[in-house]
Parts: structure tokens; sequence; C-alpha cells
């Protein structure tokens, strides 16, 4: 196992650490010819090579007694979600005072950025031991050998793990094998997020508009939408041309999607994405929804009643808690195209290769499987936590719209949103053309084709 | 009379002198003060050349070292000969980005240069010293505000549904196009966004410089009866030269390495419209993984900075005044 998930050597080749390290020292060395003064800079390029070259060995230790030691934990940082956090970090500290918990959030703007934010730290020598890190990143960290098969140790301590992996939703297992380069298990499920529909139930009244049902269809939501700008002129839905939140929703929920099954190729040429992206342009055109290319809050303006949707997961109940707007919010199912669908991005904690205290760091993502661990979650989190009892539980529709369960719910039949390799520069591809043709700059079928051309070139990278 | 100032190797007068010891100091004088005048100078330039070379120079070698190999940042690099320049010839987006960076640093150096002098000179007039404050500070102000800051301000003004700029055009029965994602418009609408952040730099720049003009020479001027441009062409431009030449080479490598509006605000589009080398070499490097060709964009960029700045340089001497 050791050497199979080795991050750095490699028989017969220079490593990665090796190369950054002789080519920063080559640099220095030359530079350095002839300077007075300058003595210590060949330090500056020892310093990070050798603290960023922990080789640990993996596997469990195969006792699971008292551990102690420091173990460095990144997570995605966020405003909305960094009290829970605290909560979840603060609870282990007591529960394991001599494990020395160093944490940090790393802000990104989207999850893609924030596995690029990871992938040049990790490069630049800054190893975590565990790591938070959702489907637009998982799969391009367990294929290049970052991440420790987490097997071993979940056999060591099956006992204390039977009741989560009972209580946690059971797609939890089928991402796990899409993801796993060898079919081992590399992360512990942390959270997941489907696309919902929330309205304000007070503009549909005011609107005199039937507020919209589970089972309803695009056609239903385009009349209702028309209706609301009819009687109030406002905007009824936003559309934006955003991967997880605003494009492939509507993919998924006419049969298409941006690419197959096991992410190797482009699916945009079909009749059916090119008839819900169709959908979308004349929702925009039509102005019912607002045009990209500016900023502005949806989450304030729904709250505050200036329009009536938007599409969201969970992360959108902090801002409309801050809005005071939770009574009068509501959520449904994404509306029907062809078919039910909606995408699902998960998060999982996988533990890092490269940790120099693999034990502690197995205790530290043992307590994320606790139910405290998730209720901590549930009650301040921005993802459904991943115990099925905590979810469904009074925690978590606790100071939330009617019908948040709905989230949880929608994991049956969603589908884990594509993250390749490439998946930063093609999400930025996928947002800037359907932005192009939602405001008019490219048709939609050309602008799908040559969407659909530029991703396969990319992937077959 | 006032006594000479005694020199301090100058033999006291009781001190008889002796053969071949007056001559000896002055063979070791200068050897010993230039020594330790170099000691000094070392001294005192080994904080800049450290620095030049820890964070200059070896990074430089790393990036031509790196274009020779394909490194994804998370495994082994591997050599790759000379495939990254092959590449770079065949890129068409690198033309592409590289057109752009060209038209964008082109038009950032112009509006900066003119508008900044014209700023400079009329905020340079005998106007009331509490006006002349206000106005320096409101042109500089706009530097000191990061350009997350701004990015954020400018994409919520010029929002096509609920802008300021939308809705006094809507006020007027107006419509305005929506810049942010229009191909003709996001480009003119960075280089404006730029010129009202970094204005303020030029002008200062250019301010100092019109403030160090003698006075004596636009009196002379004006005693020869030269008008207000002839004092302009032949006192002000001649004698703020060097000063334009400082801030055209700075205005330039700063507009051809800009990277964060476009990052924040157009994120490179719509396409690749705004989309500058800078950035080009972020996302070859940083989201692709394709750090070998991300250094060989940057040996690039490196390569055209240095050949304008030196073209820049060469050109001075036909237009620069060192008087």
């Amino acid at each position: 196992v050791t050497d199979r998930f080795r991050l750095d050597r490699r028989p017969g080749g220079l490593s990665r650490r090796d190369f950054l390290r002789y080519a920063g020292t080559a640099g220095l060395s030359l530079g350095a010819l002839g300077l007075a003064g300058c003595s210590d800079s060949g330090s500056t390029s020892d310093a990070p090579a050798d603290a960023a070259a922990p080789q640990a060995t993996s596997g469990a230790s195969g006792s699971a007694g008292p551990v102690s030691g420091r173990v460095e934990v990144w997570f995605y940082g966020e405003a909305a979600s960094l009290a829970s956090f605290e909560t979840i970090f603060d609870a282990f500290r007591q529960l394991q005072p001599e494990i020395e918990l160093v944490t940090e959030a790393l802000p990104a703007g989207s999850w893609s950025a924030y596995a690029d934010t990871v992938a040049s730290r990790i490069a630049g020598g800054q190893v975590p031991d565990v790591l938070r890190i959702a489907t637009e990143g998982q799969r391009v960290f367990a294929h290049r050998g970052l991440l420790a098969p987490l097997d071993p140790y979940i056999e060591r301590d099956r006992d204390q793990l039977t009741d989560f992996f009972e209580d946690s939703s059971p797609q939890f297992r089928e991402w796990q094998e899409q993801f796993s380069p060898d079919g081992q298990t590399y992360f512990i499920p942390a959270g997941f997020n489907t696309m919902v529909v929330w309205y304000n139930q007070r503009v549909f009244e005011e609107a005199g508009v039937e507020p919209p049902q589970d089972d309803w269809t695009w056609d239903e939501s385009r009349r209702k939408s028309e209706q609301i700008f009819e009687a109030t002129g406002n905007f009824a839905m936003n559309i934006p041309p955003a991967y997880f939140a605003g494009v492939v929703p509507w993919l998924l929920s006419n049969g298409a999607s941006v690419m197959n099954a096991d992410w190797t190729a482009a699916t945009l040429d079909t009749p059916e994405a090119l008839e819900a992206t169709r959908f979308m342009v004349d929702y925009v055109q039509g102005q019912l929804s607002p045009e990209p290319g500016g900023e502005f809050d949806q989450f304030a303006l729904t709250g505050q009643g200036e329009m009536a949707m938007f599409g969201g997961g969970r992360w959108p109940l902090a801002a409309i808690r801050d809005q005071e707007a939770v009574d009068d919010m509501a959520i449904v199912e994404w509306p029907q195209g062809a078919t039910k669908g909606t995408p699902v991005g998960w998060s999982g904690w996988p533990m890092l290769e490269a940790s120099e205290n693999k034990d502690a760091a197995w205790e530290f993502l043992k307590f994320m499987t606790t139910v405290e661990a998730s209720e901590a979650q549930a009650s301040g989190g921005t993802e459904v936590p991943p115990r099925e009892s905590v979810a469904l539980g009074p925690l978590f529709a606790e100071n939330a719209p009617e019908g948040m369960g709905k989230v949880f719910e929608a994991v049956e039949y969603a589908t884990p949103i594509p993250g390749p390799d490439e998946g930063a520069v093609i999400q930025a591809d996928i947002e800037d053309t359907f932005e192009q043709m939602f405001i008019g700059n490219v048709p939609p079928q050309e602008g799908l084709e040559a969407l659909n051309e530029r991703i396969n070139g990319l992937l077959q990278v | 009379v006032s006594a000479r100032p005694k020199l301090l190797d100058e033999p006291a007068p009781d001190e008889a002198p002796v053969e071949g010891r007056r001559s000896e100091p002055k063979k070791e004088r200068p050897g010993r003060l230039r020594r330790r005048d170099a000691l000094v100078a070392y001294a005192m330039i080994s904080p800049a050349a450290c620095f030049f070379v820890v964070f200059i120079l070896a990074p430089t070698i790393g990036a031509l070292v790196l274009s020779f190999y394909r490194f994804d940042l998370l495994t082994p690099p591997e050599p790759a000969g000379l495939d990254n320049y092959r590449i770079l010839f065949t890129d068409q987006v690198t033309v592409t980005v590289l057109v752009n960076t060209f038209v964008f640093t082109f038009w950032a150096v112009l509006l900066h240069v003119v508008p900044g002098l014209a700023l400079a000179i009329a905020v340079n007039r005998p106007i009331g010293s509490k006006l002349k404050y206000f106005l320096r500070t409101s042109y500089f102000f706009p530097l000191l505000v990061s350009w997350s800051a701004v990015a954020l301000i400018w994409r919520y003004t010029l929002d096509p549904n609920f802008g300021i700029f939308h809705y006094y055009a809507q006020q007027f029965s107006s419509t305005m196009p929506n810049f942010l994602t229009s191909p003709t418009w996001a480009m003119p609408a960075l280089i404006f966004i730029d010129l009202w952040k970094t204005i303020g730099f030029t002008f200062i720049i250019l301010l100092a410089g019109l403030q160090t003009v003698p006075r004596r020479l636009y009196e002379a001027a004006l005693i020869d009866g030269a008008g207000a441009f002839r004092r302009f062409w032949n006192v002000t431009l001649p004698m703020m030269s060097p000063t334009l030449l400082f801030v055209l080479v700075i205005t330039f490598i700063g507009a051809f390495q800009l990277f964060e509006p476009m990052f924040i605000i157009t994120e490179g589009g719509p396409g690749n419209a705004t989309r500058t080398i800078v950035m080009h070499i972020y996302e070859t490097g940083f989201r692709r993984f394709q750090m070998g060709y991300a250094s060989t964009l940057a040996i690039v960029v490196l390569a055209v900075v240095m050949v304008v700045t030196l073209l820049q340089l060469w050109a001075s001497r036909y237009w620069v005044h060192h008087d």
C-alpha cells in the first residue's frame, strides 16, 4: 500500500519535490554567484522542500489506543458555515485534548476554485493531514495518489462506524466507487447539496398565482412566471448561467447532461440538451429572469419579495435567515421537463497520503461521523449532513422554510455533478458559453456544438 | 584668520618627518578606504540584491527550467524538450490573448499618460490649497481600494437589471449595452475601470514631476512672449520628459501584466474577449495544471516586457532631456 500511494517517489524518476527543490536551488545558486551577503538564501528553497517531504507509512497502525500530535485540517471557507465548523472543532478538541487540531478555512469562489487552491498549496509544499473536498476535485485528488485509502482504518474501527454507515445515504457508497481509482475508500462523507426551488409564498399570494407543487413541470413554471411578471412587473425566477446552480438542473430535468456517466465525453449535442438550453434562453430573453452581466443578490431580492423564486440547495438558508424571510419562503422540487432530475454535489473528508500523523487524523475523521458533528452541521451548515436521522430530524428543519427536507429527499433521483480532472476550466467555459447564449451573443445550437467540441478536447488531454 | 581644519592623517607639528614615513599613509589610505567603501556599498545593496535573487532571478530561472518539462503540479515532472515551445506557435488562444493584452496595454498607457498629465497640470495651477488637496485625494483615492472591492462596485454599477447606469438610462428612455458580457464593450469597460482605479498613480507622479520644473523658465518664456501652448510645448514637456519616460515604462509593465480585473470582473469573457496573457498563464498553470506550458508563456511575457522596455529606453535618447 505504501509504495502504491507514495506521492513523491517514483522508481528511476525525479520526484516532484526534488524537482522543485533542485530548480529552486539551481536558480538561487546561479543568482548568488558573485553576490556577497546572501549566504542564507539557499535555505529559502530548502525549508519548504524539507517541510513538505513527510513520508509516513500508509495503513492503520493496528491499535486504536490514545493518539496525540498535530493534525492540520483544511476546509472550504464560507462565512455561513464557519460557526458550525468551529463548534465541531471545539468539540473534537475537548474530546481529544492530546491532539493539536489546526484548522484553516480556504475561501474560494467555487468548489472547483477551492480544489485549484488546494492543489497549488500542496504543490508548494504545504500538505494538510485532512481536507474537505467536494465532487469538483475528488477524482483528481484520488486518481493522482494524493489520498490515503481509509479501508484499513474503517476495518479496524468497524464497530464504531457501523452506526454511521447505516445512518448515511446509500448513494455515498455508489459515489465513492465512482470516484475511486482502485475500488478503495478515500472519503468519509461530509455532506451534500441538491438543487430545489425556493419561492416566496407572499409573492405568489399577492400575484394571485397558485404556488408550485412538487410534481410541477417546466410548462407550469413558465406559466406561473409569466403570471407573476404580469401581476408584479418583477422577475419571476433567476436562471443564472452557473454550472451547479443554474445550467445543470435544467439539463438533468430534461434527460440531458453535460457529460456521460463516467465523465469521458461531452453530451451537450443532444436534442434534449438543446431543448433545455432553448427553454433557459427563452426564460431570460422573455425577461422572466434577470439578464446576466453584473451583480445582484438573488436571495435578498426574493426574501424581500422583489423576485418570486430561485434555485438553490441548503446554502441560501443563512441569507434567508438574515433577511428574516424564513416564514415567507417555501421549497419545492425542481420542475420536470422530460424527466425528474437534479444534480448532487457531495463533499468528503479524505486523509492525505503524505500525512505524518495518520492515526490522529483518523481520530478526527471518525469524529466527523458522530451524531454531534452532523447536528452541528445541521443547525448552521450550508450542506445536508451525512446522517439521515439528522437530515430528517427537527434540528435540520428548525428555523428553515417549509419543505427543507426536500433537499435531502432529492438525492434519490439526483445525478452527481460532473467533476473531471479539467473541471475548473470546463466549468468556466460552460458558464461563459451559457451566458453568451442567454444574452443572445451566440445561438443555442451553435453554442452547444462548439462547447461540446471544446469539452471533448479538454477531456482528451 | 580661521585655523585650517587639521586632517586626520596629518602629522603633528612636533613630529619630525621621516623619510618614507610620510608617503606610507598615502599609499595605504586610498586602498583601505576603497575596501571599506566597497564593504559598505555591498552591505547597503545586499538586501535589495538578496530580494532580487530570491524573488526575481531564481523564479525566472526556475520558470525557464520548467518550460522544458511537463509538470502537472501533483505528480513528478517529465522532460518535454521543446514541446512546450512548439505548442506556443500552434496555440490560437495564445495569439488571441496576446492581441488582447497589447490592445489593453496600448489604451491603458495612452489614457493614463495624456489625461494623467492634463489632470496634473490642472491641479498644479494656482488654485486654493483646500481645493487642491481635495482634488489630489479624490484622484488618488481609488488606488487605495483593493481590486476585489473595485470589481464588486463596478459589477453592481454595470448590472443590466439593477445597475445605476441602466437605471438612469431608463429614466431618459434610453438603453445601455450589457457592458460586461458584450464582446464589443467588455474590453473598453475594463480599460475604463482600470483607468478609474489607477490613474491616481500616474497623476501623482506627473504632478510631482511638474512641481520640479523651475519657475524661472516659465518667467523667461513669458518675457519672451510665449503663449500658454508654447510654454507647455517648449518648457513643460521637455522638463517633464524624464518623468514621462518613467511613467511610460511603469504603466506599460503594469498594464501588460494586469490580472485582477479580467479575472474578477469578466473572467476573461465573453469568450476570450478580455482574456489576457497573464490570466492565460494562471489558467494554464493552476486550472489546467500544465505548469510547463504556463512557464513557457511566462518566458514570453518576460521577453516582451524586456524588449519593449529596452525599446522605450533606447528611444528616450531622442526625446528625453536630462538638463
